[in-house]
């Protein structure tokens, strides 16, 4: 057994008796008898559609409505966009690289060069490294 | 119709096994991807208890507990690039300078 195994028995043992407990409970548990299917003559598809724009219909199965849940998710969505183009994109000698950008590498003169986000490094260290094709 | 009950043990089992990943694994890709299964085990259940009580409001919310998964996923691969310039590595044991 190596170091490696032993290191994630403990952690196995403790997924495994947490889904013990978790199936005991399941098992146990009465749900009540189930509605059988959903009400509604309308797919499940185009009611989720009416649920996410708050659409009032007829012979659309039965849901709350969820517009604003969908505006805000949408924002989020904006945020994480934004927050992952800041990550990602980097300073070379000054200049903004980003993904669809390659060729900063080419035009870059300077002694030093950035490396991370936190400083510079000299470009003939061994901590500098490739990042760009 | 498939009991509710052996959805629900699906989901523990994925559940347990997403706790496994995130207590183990040192990669931080493979750490999202554990994090992506306990959501999606999550998922399961609302989806399950949507179809058990003929409500389709789990199912509706499951998608956007899918687009919150999404947006978590593009942050953490920002993070996991600035870890793995900063660090050469994306061993999450080895970011030692960025605690406080």
């Amino acid at each position: 057994m190596t170091n490696q195994d032993r290191g994630s028995l403990l952690p196995g043992l403790a997924a495994v008796a947490l889904f013990g407990v978790l199936a005991v409970v399941f098992v146990r548990a009465s749900f009540g008898d189930p509605a059988g299917g959903f009400a509604g003559s309308e797919g499940v598809t185009a009611s989720i559609g009416y649920a996410m724009f708050n659409i009032a219909h007829p012979d659309a199965i039965p849901s709350e409505g969820f517009l604003v849940a969908f505006l805000l998710i949408a924002v989020v969505l904006d945020a994480a966009l934004d927050g992952a183009v800041l990550l990602a994109r980097r300073d070379e000698g000054g200049e903004i690289t980003t993904a669809l950008r390659s060729d900063a590498a080419e035009t870059d003169t300077t002694e030093e060069r950035v490396a991370t986000d936190g400083g510079t490094v000299d470009a003939d260290s061994d901590d500098t490294q490739e990042g760009h094709n | 119709m498939v009991p509710i009950e052996y959805y629900l043990l699906l989901s523990a089992a994925v559940f347990c096994i997403g706790v496994f990943g995130i207590l183990t694994r040192k990669n931080a890709l493979l750490f999202l991807m554990s994090v992506e299964l306990l959501l999606n085990a999550a998922n399961i259940n609302l989806v399950a208890f949507s179809r058990f009580h003929g409500n389709l409001t789990g199912q509706t919310f499951s998608l956007f507990t899918l687009a919150l998964a999404a947006a978590e996923v593009a942050i953490g691969i920002g993070i996991i690039l600035v870890l793995y310039r900063n660090f050469a590595d994306v061993d999450v044991t080895k970011a030692t300078t960025m605690r406080w």
